[in-house]
């Protein structure tokens, strides 16, 4: 027994060093200075394009009425991503399953009788024979957009023998057609975003993307879509090749209103919006919250975001302290304030009485790192510096005590200060808990549906905290502190640099970023549409290490497979 | 077009002080309105008025059927052949009539009334008499509720809160979706105990209430005012003791939903509430209103699908309304047309809104 006791003692003290450790730990790996031209790349990544990604591919290639009728397998997050994470996962048995159901279903809408006049190029000669020129004509066309590049010969032959074998099995060209475009809607060119690289003739011995694999990576870095039909031309005629081309083709971009689409989709998969659909309440203590409070919760602050850094051009830091957002009547009783629509969407300026400003003080903050019955500055604190901050938080020791901050009926402990106090005593606590608490509890006026309190049991709530040595009094000031914070925006270009690149950034790259596109973003008052401009025109972004490298290698062994190309 | 908020509502009802600020306002959206019942063994001492099962056989042996006759109509009761001569037990001229619509149409059944002394209310005709109750909570004689009188008795009327009336709460229930919202606003309140002048706005809304996860009246949403003249019950109020307590008598209208009750007509109308520790609003309003609206909102519109289910005899309320009603008597047969009543009321915190091109957003 006693023996046990002594290597429980060892193990604790172990276990709380290496907490202690961890938690203490500074990133010292972005030290030394490093040029553009110093950069030597990264691995290529072969991506499944997510659940958003598909619908509009659909909807860009076939129209917005097409419906889909399946399901989508869950997406992984690494390295804080969902981005990351689609370059780790593969198809399972009944998630194929899922993919051919919907390939049939979208084809069998695109060729039925009244779409068809409009998505066909070409009339058959009989309807019930094959017609493998028109059938290589419509599939040439879309094929090029599903696979964001040209079909190979092979690839269309393959694609026109299917489709006459069909018609000959069914005895309609239609029905033919549709089974070769359903195979193409299951088949790694359009579920997967393959990247392609080739020699780099102006770097000899390195290697590049090739101009289709540009072409996506940009399209779905700035709009999460498939490149359009400029964008196919633009690789297809070498204009990706150059400066000015890229250049010119991010400004136009830029410019087009599929840009909020892209900076949605970034910010919805970097703020962890995805976890909304297992977000639950205990709806008895909180009756307000519904499944609508869901879709508009995640809606509030996208739209904010929007508004303020595409619409506005406003600076990035200002979303942890604006008192400007969006609100449907929903919201408003949640935050119980007016709101000055019958239905849909309104501006909101909160005030100072409100309590709120920022995304932090967003239910989509404060309701999704939350217990489903109470508040958790732990979890919120967490998840400041995890998501806003890119900083690692360990996870608890698997036999941590919660018994005190999990009774919220306890007269000793009232408020979850109290309780964090009385757990926090705990050695293996307390390391990991001074990172995060001082930041959640600065959160405690929100319940955990995001309603605005004073008191909990009874008692006075204090909202008093720190952040690297800032201290604040409530959660305006945790506002500010985090837009005064410098890992708040090295954060921001870590994340969207990798979110674009499919996977993190390699160490030369983390040093660029550091060096020389942070302070361009500083020096451009954080402004984003000029940061992802900066990044999808550098040479960086397109950079790729040669296929034998040590990091592809080391990549690849771990992670997705990647395909070259030799040209 | 600019927006005016009527009413702040309350910041944070776990911590409602009621510590007014100059001319605070509390705006509201109604939960529940039903019939103010005050049910015990001394309201029915009789017992309550019997279930349909068996206040149909005593019709069928009325309308001549045998036993034998009786016991097959009503062998799959609540389904069974007995509905047609039920439904169609009224007779005019020798001929079967729908009794629901045609209510005089059968002998008054002389269903079972309240003889308890205590209801809620108000004395409206300021006369202390037989028939008036004492209320309960302020003990006030001579109150004026004919209505419970009339109902009380039957077994889904029965109820003493916060349990409510089955019946009534099924309806409003069911209505409050289809129908635009009512409204209560208190304005000019400069202190929540004792204020000598205020204001009670009863008005409607644009749209339905909203439910929450339970149900209920979501609290603490935005609910549109509608300006239509015929609905602005503005009546001036005074705050004793935390209750708000309307001035004297005043006309209340408001439309209802056209499925029970089309309209609320309530005269010679007074109301009290108060603020609940939880930021709602809970009263008592009570007025004179038509006994034929009473009748056919709540029972002549929904025939046999709600009589035999509620248990409530229709033809039977028919007769005790008309036989109760107390007030505002015909000019020329001198038979009184309207009944006194008391309807509780349950509203929830909510921010009144309204158009206005004129006056500029109050926040």
């Amino acid at each position: 027994m006693s023996v046990m006791r002594t290597t429980s003692k060892v193990l604790a003290a172990g276990v709380l060093t290496a907490a202690l450790a961890a938690c203490s730990q500074t990133d010292t790996s972005m030290q030394s200075g490093v040029s553009e031209a110093d950069v030597a790349g990264g691995p290529v990544v072969m991506r499944r394009i997510t659940e958003g990604q598909y619908e509009r591919i659909v909807a860009q290639v076939f129209g917005n009425t097409i419906e889909l009728g399946g399901r989508f397998e869950p997406d992984v997050r690494a390295g804080g991503l969902l981005e990351v994470g689609a370059g780790r996962v593969s198809v399972t048995p009944s998630g194929f399953e899922q993919y051919d159901l919907m390939a049939r279903n979208i084809a069998s809408q695109v060729l039925e009788e009244k779409n068809r006049r409009i998505l066909l190029p070409c009339t058959p000669a009989a309807a019930d024979a094959p017609d493998d020129a028109c059938a290589s004509e419509f599939l040439a066309k879309v094929g090029r957009l599903l696979y964001r590049r040209p079909l190979t010969q092979n690839e269309l032959a393959i694609q026109v023998n299917k489709a006459a074998e069909a018609t000959g099995a069914l005895g309609d060209f239609y029905d033919g057609l549709e089974l070769s475009l359903a195979s193409m809607m299951v088949s790694p060119p359009f579920l997967f975003r393959q990247e392609i690289m080739e020699p780099d003739p102006d770097r000899r011995g390195q290697m590049r993307l090739d101009a289709y694999s540009k072409a996506s990576r940009l399209s779905f870095f700035l709009w999460d879509a498939a490149p359009d039909p400029l964008l196919l031309q633009a690789a297809e005629n070498g204009e990706l090749h150059t400066k000015a081309g890229v250049q010119r083709q991010v400004d136009r971009m830029l410019a087009s209103p599929r840009l909020k689409d892209g900076v949605r989709a970034f910010f919805a998969d970097m703020l962890e919006f995805d976890t909304f659909e297992t977000l639950s309440k205990d709806t008895t203590l909180y009756p307000k919250f519904t499944f609508r409070v869901v879709e508009d919760a995640s809606e509030q602050t996208l739209r904010t975001i929007v508004n303020h850094l595409l619409t506005e051009d406003g600076d990035y830091r200002e979303l942890f302290t604006t008192q400007r957002t969006y609100l449907t009547p929903l919201l408003g009783s949640l935050y119980r304030v007016p709101v000055a629509t019958p239905d849909g969407w309104a501006e909101y300026h909160f005030n100072a009485d409100d309590g709120h400003a920022g995304i932090l003080t967003h239910l989509s903050f404060v309701a999704l790192h939350s217990h489903p019955g109470r508040t958790s500055p732990t979890l919120r604190g967490k998840a400041l510096r995890e998501i806003l901050l890119c900083q690692k938080v360990p996870d608890p020791p698997g036999n941590v005590d919660f018994n005190i901050v999990q009774d919220t009926a306890n007269p000793n402990f009232k408020t979850a200060r109290q309780r964090l106090d009385a757990h926090a005593t705990e050695p293996m606590c307390v390391g990991c808990h001074k990172i995060t608490d001082p930041l959640g509890l600065a959160l405690e006026n929100f319940n955990t549906i995001g309603g605005y309190r004073n008191t909990e049991n009874g008692a006075d709530i204090d909202t008093s905290g720190e952040l690297d040595g800032v201290k604040f009094g409530d959660a305006s000031g945790l506002g500010q502190a985090v837009h005064d914070n410098p890992a708040a925006t090295s954060c921001l270009v870590n994340r969207i640099y990798a979110y674009g690149v499919g996977r993190e950034a390699t160490k030369s790259e983390s040093e660029w970023l550091k060096d020389q596109v942070s302070a361009r973003f500083q020096a451009d008052g954080f402004k984003l549409p000029r940061l992802m401009r900066d990044i999808a025109t550098s040479e960086t972004f397109y950079r790729v290490l040669p296929p034998d490298s040590e990091g592809q290698m080391a990549f690849a062994s771990g992670n997705a497979p990647m395909q070259v190309v030799e040209k | 077009m600019r927006l005016l908020p009527l009413a702040t509502g309350l910041l944070a009802a776990s911590t409602v002080s009621f510590a007014a600020s100059a001319a605070d306002t509390r705006g509201f959206v109604l939960d529940w309105f039903h019939i103010a019942t005050l049910s015990g063994d001394e309201s029915c001492p009789d017992g309550l008025y019997p279930l349909s099962e068996t206040f149909y056989t005593r019709e069928l042996n009325r309308l001549g059927y045998a036993p034998d006759e009786i016991e097959e109509l009503l062998k799959d009761f609540p389904n069974g052949g007995y509905m047609e001569p039920i439904i169609n037990r009224g007779r005019i001229d020798g001929k079967p009539v729908n009794v629901y619509a045609y209510p005089w149409s059968q002998p008054d059944p002389e269903v079972t009334l309240v003889t308890g002394k205590r209801a809620y209310g108000f004395n409206l005709d300021g006369q202390v008499s037989e028939n008036d109750f004492i209320e309960p909570e302020t003990g006030e004689d001579g109150i004026d509720n004919q209505l419970y009188r009339a109902l009380g008795c039957f077994q889904s009327y029965t109820g003493v809160l916060p349990e409510r009336p089955g019946l009534h709460q099924i309806y409003w229930d069911i209505q409050r979706d289809y129908m635009p919202a009512w409204l209560i606003e208190v304005t000019g309140i400069d202190d929540f105990q004792n204020d000598d002048a205020v204001q009670i706005g009863f008005y409607r809304a644009f749209g339905p209430v909203k439910r929450d996860a339970t149900g209920n009246v979501r609290a603490d949403t935005t609910m549109w005012v509608d300006p239509d003249p015929r609905l602005q019950n503005v009546v001036s109020a005074r705050i004793e003791n935390g209750e708000v307590k309307t001035n004297g008598a005043f006309e209340f209208r408001m439309l209802g939903n056209p499925m029970f009750m089309a309209e609320y007509r309530l005269n010679n109308a007074q109301a009290r509430f108060h603020f609940t520790e939880e930021g709602r609003l809970h009263g008592v309003l009570a007025g004179y209103q038509p006994w034929m609206d009473v009748y056919y909102g709540n029972f002549g519109s929904q025939g046999w699908a709600t009589e035999h289910s509620a248990g409530v005899d229709f033809p039977g309320a028919y007769y005790a309304l008309k036989k109760l009603a107390d007030g505002e008597p015909d000019p020329e047969t001198g038979e009184n047309t309207a009944i006194s009543g008391s309807f509780w009321i349950e509203a929830v915190p909510a921010f009144l809104m309204r158009r206005d091109n004129e006056v500029a957003a109050a926040r």
